[in-house]
């Protein structure tokens, strides 16, 4: 890149386009922080790991692909149900000894993603791999100035689905009903007869699937590799705190807003300054809203 | 003049009203206990007043100087102590450490820095440990101390800033008979000397200490008298003491 | 409490042998290489000792002392660059010729002048960490929004430092081609010189912040790592402790990464990686975080074992690493030093009471005594 071209002039349709993408970037982001928020604002437990998880996830559906001869769309939820078994093994064999302890809980996730990392990278090796998809997500649609590859709309659509499904059944079930109390009040919760750990082990699970189910799809947009999951994991955390803890619907407006003030300041410059003009933005934004968008302050005392 | 003096203080939830147009004036050397229900609003009112809390409206004076919209750091300067509900003291440090850290005299990081040993403040520190009955535990852990023990470090805490006005938030909570018994006397050695204000449930307690006492419901101003005057007050005994006095140490 | 462990003036004669041993230490190096790795490990135990002031003594998780250290690394990289340029001759270094640049930008102006760029590589890190931290703890972020929030800055300035080629050399790193120069005097990387000076800041540093930590500025910050509320309603501000101990473990940090570049005569984005920046928090882990010296050792362990066992098993020692790591957060958050802070304790138990107990201290049963838990 050279300095003369660092700027872009506004133009309406690849503008437009930009925005667009936008959403594509949010959708991404969103689906990845998804779990996070879960288990972030059920448990107060800040899973390093999770960005590993989508690893696991985009591997497991590159395994069932390639040595199974399992169709891409239907490694998807076959992703989601693997990961999720991990992580609730993950959660009875580590996160459960550290609810009291957030920053160890913190720092103990990320030396199980250094183990995920590297155990991947023995077995299967540090080159990336592909995962083919489908034909038809191939292709890119055109209408009026916009242009997507229908991949990218795949995505936005499944992110959709999986919020709405999360909405449900965190709002309108009896799991989702138990899970909320526990995140109000773990003590109160408990002495109703609500039996935490397993909301906890659920959740964990639940949290873990979503990203292995973003991993699968992420896997097939770009590469698998051991550590790509390094490359959702500061995003995510963003959304979710930008968004506010424990409000899926922050998650998504933050998501949203993040997603497109990067595509506007990535189309009039490049991305990785507008990484670096997001990044300053959301330290100035906390600075202000500690809370995030969508709550009503910081738990304290 | 009251030297500490609360007008029409209001915190509003949307549509509930924890505190509700509540006065109060504490006069110097003056030992006001402030009683009440759960959820009457009386830890709300100690939050308001040292700024833990926002108020949603009101004035609250300390020496003549309006408070309300102070950050808490600047209160305590200006002449606040609180102890809290659940005892918090600084758990890695010693009982002395914990003391010498209270003792505020200075509070800025830079000259902070060039105060290694200060002679002064130790005397202070082994006088106000003795008085709570630490002397023998300056060296421990403060997480070591049982909670009788926590509970006296935070009153000793509050009482080495020398604060013009002690905001002692059920000090007694989780205490022995025996224990509350012994903080009624510190209490009531520093009847005089100091302003006190203090939120109990224990009536035994309240009767061993108190001079004035307030009653809050539903975040409201309920009543005011001697202790006497209280327990026969027919508004409090429907309110207050009928429920909670079989439950009371009484 | 009254164990050895807990000991001020054996804690005193401990820092000062160890540096003692490691200033002597040179003496039975022969091989340039081993010093010069000897030199690396010292400078990432001031890394270690950074993390140990920020955490283990301010409470605050920062997973971007790394920001300080890049900074400073390339504020150095650059001053060691322009001590190899010519005004006449050659007056912008060549990957800024490659990118097509035809002269030197206003950024790198100052660094012509070899001791303003070296303030610069100092001071700027630290101002950075001043403002970032008053940001930080004034809007009253706690426990893991810090890790977060520091964790995103430091991508965003490994993002810049990536991206923006033309100033930084982008991947490749900026490669000064001579070791530093100063007053006509060149020190070389691989010297005992070399070890000497990056030990004397290491020392110097250690010294200088137990001392700070043992008054009452170190007291009250404690307190706040211990509950910041409390030390609010003392009528301390909280956020002004913090932003002090936080710039402080910056400008640590920032002499860590200029010492670095004067040892390894490069600077790259890696300086800047999330990786290297949590890997600090795990040797100050690792050690122990409640004390500096444990730290220290802890950074020396951890990266002793790695380069022992080469690359060919980093692969295996990363996995092991995690491991351990895990295991520590898990059954040993003190780290060796809690570790050898427990042994000293039994030690001190099973004589006691000894004749070396304090008068005022209470019998073993009083403070056995039955406690309403909390």
């Amino acid at each position: 890149m050279s300095v003369d071209h660092f700027w872009t002039a506004f133009a309406f349709g690849p503008f437009m386009n930009a925005l667009l993408i936008g959403l594509s970037v949010a959708s991404i982001w969103l689906i990845a922080a998804l779990g996070l928020a879960i288990v972030y604002g059920t448990m107060g437990v800040i899973n390093m790991a999770h960005g590993e998880f989508v690893m696991l996830g985009a591997y497991s559906a590159f395994v069932l692909e390639r040595y199974l001869g399992v169709p891409f769309l239907a490694c998807i939820p076959c992703a989601f149900v693997i990961v999720a078994a991990i992580g609730a093994v993950i959660e009875l064999g580590l996160v459960r000894y550290l609810y009291r302890r957030p920053l160890d809980t913190l720092l103990a996730t990320w030396g199980l993603s250094l183990v995920l990392i590297q155990t991947v990278r023995l077995i299967l090796g540090p080159e990336p791999k592909n995962i083919a998809s489908p034909e038809f997500l191939n292709s890119s649609v055109q209408f009026w100035v916009f242009s997507l590859s229908l991949f990218r709309l795949f995505v936005i659509a499944v992110t959709l689905a999986t919020f709405a499904g999360t909405w449900w059944l965190m709002h309108r079930t009896r799991v989702g009903l138990m899970v909320r109390a526990v995140m109000q009040n773990k003590e109160i919760a408990s002495a109703h007869g609500i039996d935490t750990g397993r909301v906890y082990t659920l959740t964990f699970a639940y949290g873990a699937g979503l990203a292995g189910l973003a991993g699968a799809m992420f896997g097939a947009i770009k590469n698998v590799f051991p550590d790509m999951g390094s490359g959702y994991i500061v995003e995510a955390f963003l959304v979710v705190v930008v968004g506010g803890v424990g409000s899926l619907i922050g998650s998504l407006v933050s998501a949203v807003g993040l997603g497109e003030i990067y595509s506007v300041f990535a189309y009039f410059t490049n991305g990785t300054f507008a990484k670096f003009w997001l990044f300053l933005l959301v330290v100035v934004f906390l600075r202000f809203r500690p809370q995030g968008l969508f709550a009503e302050s910081l738990g304290r005392r | 003049m009251a030297l500490l003096e609360v007008k029409g203080l209001t915190k509003a939830y949307d549509q509930l009203k924890v505190v509700d147009t509540f006065d109060l004036k504490v006069h110097q050397g003056e030992l006001r206990c402030l009683l009440g229900p759960n959820g009457a609003g009386k830890t709300t009112t100690l939050d308001l007043i040292t700024g833990r809390q926002k108020a949603t409206s009101g004035i609250i004076s300390l020496n003549d100087t309006v408070i309300t919209h102070w950050p808490e750091h600047l209160r305590v300067r200006h002449g606040l102590g609180r102890k809290f509900q659940v005892p918090a003291v600084f758990k890695g440090l010693t009982v002395q450490q914990n003391l010498t850290v209270a003792h505020n005299r200075t509070t800025s990081p830079i000259r902070n820095m060039f105060v290694l040993r200060d002679g002064a403040a130790q005397t202070r520190v082994r006088q106000v440990a003795t008085q709570v009955g630490l002397a023998r535990r300056l060296r421990d852990k403060a997480e070591e101390l049982s909670h009788g023990e926590t509970q006296w470090l935070e009153i000793g805490m509050v009482l080495i800033q020398n604060p013009q006005v002690l905001l002692m938030d059920e000090p007694t909570a989780g205490m022995t008979a025996q224990e509350t018994y012994k903080t009624g006397e510190i209490f009531n050695s520093l009847k005089g000397s100091h302003t006190l204000l203090v939120v109990e449930h224990d009536m035994g307690f309240v009767r061993q200490i108190a001079e004035r006492v307030t009653v809050m419901h539903m975040g409201r101003f309920l009543a005011e008298g001697t202790i006497a005057e209280i327990e026969n007050d027919s508004e409090v005994r429907r309110v207050y003491l009928g429920k909670e006095g079989k439950a009371s140490h009484a | 409490m009254n164990s050895l462990y807990d000991n001020r003036t054996l804690q005193w004669i401990v820092y000062f042998v160890f540096f003692a041993v490691l200033a002597v230490l040179p003496m039975f190096i022969e091989n340039a290489f081993t010093t010069n790795l000897f030199s690396r490990f010292i400078v990432l135990g001031m890394l270690a000792l950074s993390v140990s002031v920020v955490w283990g003594f301010g409470g605050i998780l920062s997973l971007g002392q790394g920001i300080a250290f890049g900074l400073a690394a390339y504020g150095m990289g650059m001053t060691m660059q322009m001590q190899s340029q010519d005004p006449v001759n050659a007056p912008i270094p060549s990957f800024m010729l490659t990118n097509e640049l035809t002269e030197l930008p206003a950024l790198w102006i100052p660094f012509w002048h070899t001791p303003t760029g070296i303030a610069l590589a100092l001071i700027v890190p630290t101002i950075f960490f001043g403002v970032f931290g008053a940001m930080m703890f004034q809007a009253r972020l706690v426990g893991v929004f810090v890790a977060i929030v520091t964790l995103a800055m430091l991508s965003a300035w490994y993002s810049m430092a990536f991206d923006m080629q033309p100033y930084t050399a982008g991947f490749n790193g900026i490669s000064p081609p001579a070791p530093l120069n100063i007053a006509g005097h060149a020190i070389d990387p691989y010297s005992h010189e070399a070890y000497w000076i990056v030990l004397a800041f290491l020392a110097a540093l250690t010294l200088g912040m137990k001392l700070l930590l043992s008054t009452k500025f170190g007291l009250v910050v404690q307190a706040i790592r211990d509950d910041p509320e409390r030390a609010r309603f003392l009528g301390y501000s909280v956020a002004g402790y913090q932003v002090t101990i936080f710039t402080i473990s910056g400008f640590i940090a920032a002499v860590a990464g200029v010492l670095w570049v004067m040892i390894v005569q490069y600077v790259s984005p890696t300086a800047l990686e999330v990786q290297f920046s949590v890997s600090m928090v795990i040797w100050a882990a690792v050690g122990g975080r409640m004390s500096l010296l444990g730290a220290i050792i802890g950074a020396f362990f951890v990266n002793g074992i790695q380069s022992y066992l080469g690359d060919e098993l980093l692969y295996g020692f990363l996995l092991v690493l995690g491991g351990l790591f895990i295991v520590i957060v898990r059954f040993l958050p003190n780290g060796l030093a809690g570790l050898l802070e427990m042994a000293l304790a039994r030690i001190g138990r099973s004589k006691a009471p000894g004749p070396d107990a304090e008068p005022g201290t209470p019998p073993v049963a009083a403070s056995a005594a039955p406690r309403s838990q909390v």
